[in-house]
């Protein structure tokens, strides 16, 4: 039995159809999967915005984690930016006496300093001092006076 | 994007093809639908997934041999049943009013089921889809070498299963 006859016999045998009613299920099931048309487009324009500008949001976002380290930093307690604290120092005397007076005004009491003394006007701030041209109360009229 | 009438050409163009194959290696008509099923699913979810495919048969076959050879896996249990059984694989050439041809390709059918699944998939596309054995090798991801080899052991185990019936009809 030559080879080539064989496989020529083999060849000619024709193979079964598929049956006529698969189509119609195997197609209806297979639609039933296919995703909306919209849907579609819009993951299609998503993936096409991200992959052209990957390396500029990754970039943005790399800078906002900078920011966000930075941030935390600068609002730790060993930070010396805040003003708060500085703000609620100079107004501490002030409130002090406000909070004696009140409970003066409250005891029908005259409001008392520390050695028992009424309190005529309010104190003042010790910042609140002869005021001066110039930063924290340096004389801006104070003469130079240089080497001969 | 793929739509309804893309999915309906690929079914027209590539159905009857699939089918045959797939009937050849699973032997069971039910297993075939399924198989098919699967891959037109597969191609609805995924409409890119033929998108720079330069052969489209030759991309389905590989579906169609990775999902029979998963479910070939899987069935191993079943294989046995049929095989202790007696159960007959289904036919898969046409039918015919010839008796001698009909006989001759019953018994083709029943060859085909005798040998490994590996040299009965490039037997068929050797000689049923027409390829070549570097096309083949290609669409089974294996050497060509291989492919040819496969070929060659499958023919020699049908001719010995044969013989007797060819020499008859001859």
């Amino acid at each position: 039995m030559k080879t080539g006859n064989f496989e020529k016999k083999l060849q000619h045998q024709p193979l079964r159809a598929m049956p006529a009613t698969w189509r119609g299920e195997i197609l209806a099931k297979a639609r039933g999967q296919m995703r909306p048309a919209r849907r579609e487009e819009s993951i299609a324009l998503w993936r096409l915005f991200f992959a052209r500008c990957s390396v500029a949001w990754g970039a943005l976002a790399m800078l906002w984690a900078v920011l966000i380290v930075a941030n935390f930093i600068l609002a730790a307690p060993n930070g010396r930016t805040s003003v708060r604290p500085v703000l609620a120092l100079r107004a501490e005397p002030l409130a002090v006496w406000n909070l004696q007076r009140a409970e003066s005004s409250l005891l029908n009491d005259q409001p008392m300093d520390a050695s028992g003394q009424p309190f005529r006007d309010p104190p003042r701030p010790r910042s609140d001092g002869p005021r001066h041209e110039g930063y924290g109360g340096f004389p801006a009229n104070l003469e130079m006076k240089l080497p001969a | 994007m793929r739509d309804s009438r893309e999915l309906e050409r690929l079914h027209d163009e590539h159905a009857n093809s699939l089918f045959a194959f797939l009937l050849n290696l699973t032997r069971d008509e039910n297993d075939t639908r399924d198989l098919l099923q699967e891959i037109f699913i597969k191609l609805a979810r995924e409409p890119g997934l033929l998108r720079g495919v330069r052969n489209e048969r030759s991309f389905l076959i590989r579906l169609a041999h990775n999902a029979a050879i998963d479910l070939m896996r899987r069935r191993g249990a079943r294989a046995k049943y049929h095989e202790e059984f007696g159960a007959e694989p289904d036919q898969i050439f046409a039918d015919t009013g010839d008796p001698d041809t009909a006989a001759f390709r019953g018994q083709l059918s029943k060859a085909l089921a005798e040998i490994p699944p590996e040299q009965r998939a490039v037997v068929h596309l050797k000689l049923w889809e027409g390829l070549t054995f570097e096309k083949i090798a290609e669409t089974l991801d294996i050497p060509p070498d291989t492919a040819a080899s496969r070929y060659r052991y499958g023919l020699d185990k049908l001719r010995v299963l044969l013989r007797p019936l060819y020499d008859e009809i001859k």
